[in-house]
């Protein structure tokens, strides 16, 4: 029986037409019981209630993060992390790998992420005797920040059986020193030769990065995410074992991967919304193409400087139709990774083809990024019910390469949180972590400003409120999710999770605004991160 | 959100450190306080309702923890062949032929829950019986246990079954001394016909479990365990009604091995995957029949029949596999046994099973697990085994038990006095449609063990009534790991609750039978209410 909470002492938005903002708010057996004022919600809490004076501080829903990879954020933090400013120099590299190695089972892989040879100090590459010095039991590969090029130990070398002899693959290059020796550094295809010997993540490390992925989560004041993909039962037993033993630290809603889950999950009549409030089957998942950075995004034109380079199709369109028929007609909400605009063209022919050969009302199918869209796209996503889950972090960093890529224009609507609310559009935020940092603010930025890291300008037409902002990181997550009924809001009777900012974030200088922190995170009533203790 | 206040009468919490309480405070869907009048007082929201219990009593809802709904829900739409419907054969031909007639179609007829030993011509009917209503159209009759069963000769042949067809591993197809298949079939030959009758549409399914539902509520009973998932389009229909929130009651699935752990294990889906509506259960097998049926798997002959010691399905060594693979699998266990030498053998396969892990709480069960020795006790409660016994059985059952077991092995025959006093924890439960869902009788027989005929079974055997009440409501909880949020009155579980015309507790075993069932509340809402 844990106590009750009463947060009380600042601004509180409840996402909810009849009160927008109170001063108040009663948490009891995790769920909203009162709000209001201050003496309103005292009056139906029991006298040992805990407090917590926001002391001006804003206090929102707990927010919700419509897409991203629990699991590959957890093992990316878990890896060693050598990028700069923390490491500038081989040196300083080499110290914490041999580190790592301290506490690592001899013969044990070490991985790390990050580096960047123009930050250090000696402006070259680490090599095979860098690593073998700072870790000669184990073998070691390093990435480089791009993930497109990996730095390995002789050790490594060696599982993998490349010589002096090793031909380069396809498509990739092992670099060699003067006298053709593998120097340790592999650049694209050559990464797998190494990467492939590593064997798949047991149930105990899957279930590791959950916890160290969804803390990062939590200490960013996000509660809830959308886990955009399982795809083995190793994925999924990790994620209930960490369920059961009350150690999940987000809410998840796990989106199948339809290639490796849809068949079993159709043989055992098990649908989209199995689960409990915090964890639960999502949309079927597809990819229908790549991204934009790789140019591999589907475009109905043709990259700029690249006239016969459309993108590509991660799997042929009819398949992709055909896998939507069966996920639809089974009752599953489709969620489709679509960034490029024939790509999306095709997602919603798809959807629209379905729903006339099986008419479903309220399936609420999903386009994940949905990144670039014309007008007549959105009129047609708004006509189908469609929910667009655009990656509103992308543009902080992307916008420069979207630039190069795709030129101006075409990103004119790329993630139009003001255009989606116009039209009566629910489109929920998602950070796509790791691909981009977990930070919401970072979202709320980017939102809010319109304007990339530099501070140029990305379409300043599409900025929208601070209070507009946080909708798509609560009310409407939840809708995407089926889960509006029980979360996204504070009123009474809605599971008590809220997330307290270090400040007012309407008062803050927009260009500003990742300059804020989340203070205080909680779920079910309880909790569950406090900056001030730095209760980990 | 709604908030109410529950006094004025008695409060039954089914929580020993609290057992009674003055008032209860319940707002949305849960229990917010158990405590004083004033005390709940103090903070019930402005709006609060106050229900004034009066002479009635406010207890946890029932958790009926063993149970078919669907086939329930379909037989309320079948001929009812039940004792409490008929007691001649040809009332039971009168209504399959009014059906027949009624509908016209080629599409099954079908009846549940005759008793041949409460039957006229005391012996079952045949297929000859049958056919004099129709031999073109296929008829399937149930026996009460649901492990018997009697078929016509159109449904035989729509099986596929001749009178040279080998009996089935675990089955029987009985035949006349000329070798002609009467149209009796037991346990997997029974499989043999049912497998061919086509399955209800989803549409059906979610009717049936509705039509289940609304006698599920007038019991008061809110959580029901189906101990028989086999099928996709199972799960889809209990999936699809909780989607839309008309999910009439609380699911607790289980699934049988043979048909479904491959596909379970394959997708890495486990026991307790869920939510407070429908969670998925354990891994399930039947290792025998019935103890009417005298297909129970016995160490000794049933009385007159020296050949006959029931029926096992599995192996040892098959038993063995499917658990631990279960186990590995990350799946409770549970297993219907009801003759000791069943038990015994599934003890075994548990043992095998879970030996090698350090004790771990899994609370595999045995259904039914009737009729137990004091090897047996020992070792269920040495093992940690939880019992799923069913009360309803001693009585609706109990005089075809005096006659087929003897003395000694009814000694301990669904022994719930001996499970509490071995701290052998256990819920109660029906198994509808093998017997009613009658709360109340479900109480009067585990108090008194009386049987219809008014015989005793096992009298030893008999619980107190709060020991009854508290395991068809804690103890079905504890079954399914659920006893966080339900299956008491205490502040933070789900307001599953029900009103009862008196307290159970006031005037003995006897006069249970006699209390109504008032309302019934579902998730903070009244889903049943009494005509009065």
């Amino acid at each position: 029986m844990q106590p009750g909470l009463i947060i009380h002492g600042g601004p509180i938005l409840t996402m909810s037409e009849d009160q927008p903002e109170v001063q108040a708010v009663g948490i009891d057996q995790g769920m909203v019981v009162a709000i209001g004022n201050e003496s309103d919600v005292r009056r139906c809490m029991p006298a040992n209630a805990e407090t917590i004076h926001l002391n001006g501080r804003l206090a929102v829903p707990g927010l919700y993060d419509a897409h991203a990879h629990t699991f590959m954020t957890g093992f990316a933090l878990l890896e060693v992390d050598v990028s700069a400013p923390g490491v500038g120099s081989i040196e300083e590299l080499r110290q914490r790998i041999s580190d790592r190695a301290r506490s690592t089972v001899a013969g044990d892989w070490i991985i790390g992420q990050g580096y960047d040879q123009a930050s250090l100090v000696e402006q070259r590459h680490p090599n095979r005797h860098d690593l073998d010095l700072a870790a000669p039991d184990h073998p070691v590969a390093v990435w480089r920040s791009c993930h497109h090029i990996m730095a390995v130990n002789s050790r490594a070398l060696q599982l993998a059986g490349i010589d002096r002899n090793t031909p380069d693959p396809d498509g990739g290059t092992i670099d060699r020193d003067a006298h053709g020796e593998p120097t340790g550094v592999l650049r694209e295809h050559a990464i797998a030769l190494v990467d492939d010997l590593r064997s798949e993540p047991s149930e105990e490390e899957i279930a590791a990065a959950i916890i160290a992925g969804g803390r990062a989560f939590v200490e960013h004041g996000v509660v809830a995410v959308g886990e955009a993909g399982i795809r083995t039962n190793t994925e999924l037993r990790a994620y209930q074992r960490v369920w059961r033993d009350g150690s999940l630290p987000v809410r998840s809603y796990l989106m199948m991967i339809i290639e490796d889950t849809l068949d079993d999950l159709i043989n055992l009549g098990i649908s989209t919304g199995f689960g409990d409030d915090w964890l639960r089957i999502g949309p079927a998942k597809l990819f229908s193409d790549g991204s934009i950075g790789g140019r591999t995004a589907r475009m109905r034109r043709s990259y700029e400087g690249e006239p016969d380079n459309i993108g590509l199709w991660m799997m042929e369109p009819a398949a992709l139709k055909a896998d939507v028929r069966r996920a639809h007609d089974a009752g599953f909400q489709l969620g489709i990774h679509a960034i490029g605009d024939a790509a999306i063209d095709l997602v919603l022919d798809a959807y629209e083809e379905a729903q006339e050969a099986n008419p479903r009302p309220g399936t609420r199918h999903r386009i994940e990024h949905c990144s670039i869209v014309d007008l007549e796209t959105i009129d047609r996503i708004a006509r189908l019910g469609v929910v667009p889950i655009p990656g509103t972090s992308f543009l902080h960093y992307t916008r420069p390469a979207y630039e190069q890529n795709l030129g101006r224009d075409r990103y004119r609507f790329a993630y139009a949180m003001k255009t989606y609310a116009d039209r009566g559009i629910v489109a929920a935020a998602s950070s796509d972590a790791p691909v981009v940092p977990v930070d919401p603010l970072i979202g709320i930025q980017t939102m809010v400003t319109r304007k990339d890291r530099q501070g140029v300008d990305a379409w300043l037409e599409e900025r929208i409120s601070v209070e507009e902002a946080i909708r798509a990181y609560t009310v409407n997550a939840a809708y995407a999710s089926f889960a509006e009924q029980r979360r996204g809001r504070l009123v009474p009777g809605m599971v008590g999770d809220v997330t307290i900012f270090d400040q007012d974030l309407r008062a803050m200088e927009p260009d500003t605004i990742t300059s804020a922190k989340a203070d205080v995170t909680i779920a079910d009533g309880k909790v569950i991160w406090d900056r001030a203790n730095d209760a980990s | 959100m709604k908030s109410t206040i529950y006094t004025g009468g008695s409060i039954l919490t089914s929580n020993p450190a609290q057992p009674r309480v003055e008032a209860v405070l319940v707002s949305g869907h849960l229990i917010r306080a158990a405590d004083t009048l004033e005390a709940v007082r103090a903070i019930a929201p402005p709006s609060t309702e106050t229900v004034d219990l009066g002479e009635s009593a406010l207890l946890p809802a029932f958790n009926d923890n063993h149970t078919h709904p669907i086939p329930f829900g379909a037989s309320l739409s079948q001929v009812d062949a039940s004792p409490r419907a008929v007691s001649r054969l040809d009332e039971i031909l009168a209504a399959f032929r009014s059906r027949h007639v009624e509908d016209q179609s080629d599409s099954w007829l079908a009846g549940r829950g005759y008793d041949d030993t409460r039957l006229d011509i005391q012996r079952h009917p045949t297929r000859d019986e049958l056919d004099s209503v129709s031999a073109d159209r296929p008829m399937l009759l149930v026996r009460t246990c649901g492990h018997l069963g009697v078929a016509n000769t159109a449904a035989l042949r729509l099986a596929g079954i001749t009178d040279t067809t080998p009996d089935p591993q675990g089955g029987q197809i009985d035949r006349d001394t000329h070798g002609r298949a009467t149209g009796l079939l037991r346990e997997t030959a029974l499989k043999l016909v049912q497998r061919v009758i086509p399955a209800p549409t989803a549409a059906e399914m979610r009717q049936h479990i509705q039509a289940a539902g609304d006698v599920f509520l007038s019991q008061g009973i809110t959580s029901a365990a189906d101990a028989s998932i086999t099928r996709s389009d199972q799960l889809a229909a209990y999936q699809s009604l909780a989607h839309t929130g008309d999910l009439p009651f609380r699911v607790y699935t289980m699934h049988l091995i043979d048909e479904q752990l491959d596909t379970l294990r394959s997708l890495g889906i486990q026991t307790g995957f869920g939510d407070e509506w429908l969670r998925i259960g354990p891994a399930k097998l039947f290792q025998d029949g019935s103890g009417g049926g005298r297909t129970a798997g016995m160490f000794d002959h049933y009385v007159d029949q020296p050949d006959n010691y029931g029926i096992t399905y599995y192996e040892q060594a098959e038993l063995n596999e499917r658990f631990a693979a279960a186990h590995a699998a990350g799946f409770q266990l549970a297993a219907h046994a009801i003759g000791d030498r069943a038990i015994t053998m599934i003890l075994d396969a548990y043992e095998h099973a879970l030996g090698a892990d350090s004790p771990t709480d899994h609370r595999a069960r045995i259904e039914h697990c009737g009729m137990c020795t004091p090897d047996i006790l020992n070792r269920l409660r040495d093992l940690g085994v939880f019992a799923a016994p069913q009360p309803t059985f001693v009585h609706y059952l109990g005089d075809s038990y005096l006659r087929n077991f003897t003395e000694r092995q009814l000694t301990l025959a669904y022994p719930l006095n001996a499970f509490q006093q071995d701290g052998i924890p256990f819920s109660l439960s029906s198994d509808v449609p093998v017997t009613p869902c009658d709360s109340m009788v479900n109480l009067y027989a585990a108090t008194t063990r009386k049987t219809l005929d008014s015989d005793d079974m096992a009298p030893g055997q008999a619980i107190t009534i709060e020991s009854a009440l508290r395991a068809y409501t804690a103890g079905g909880a504890y079954g399914s790991f659920e006893g966080h949020i339900k299956g008491t009155i205490e502040p933070g579980k789900l307001a599953d609750l029900v009103i009862l015309s008196d307290d159970p507790t006031a005037s003995g075993p006897e006069a249970l039978p006699d209390i109504r069932i008032q309302r019934t509340i579902l998730h903070g809402e009244t889903v049943f209410e009494a005509q009065t």
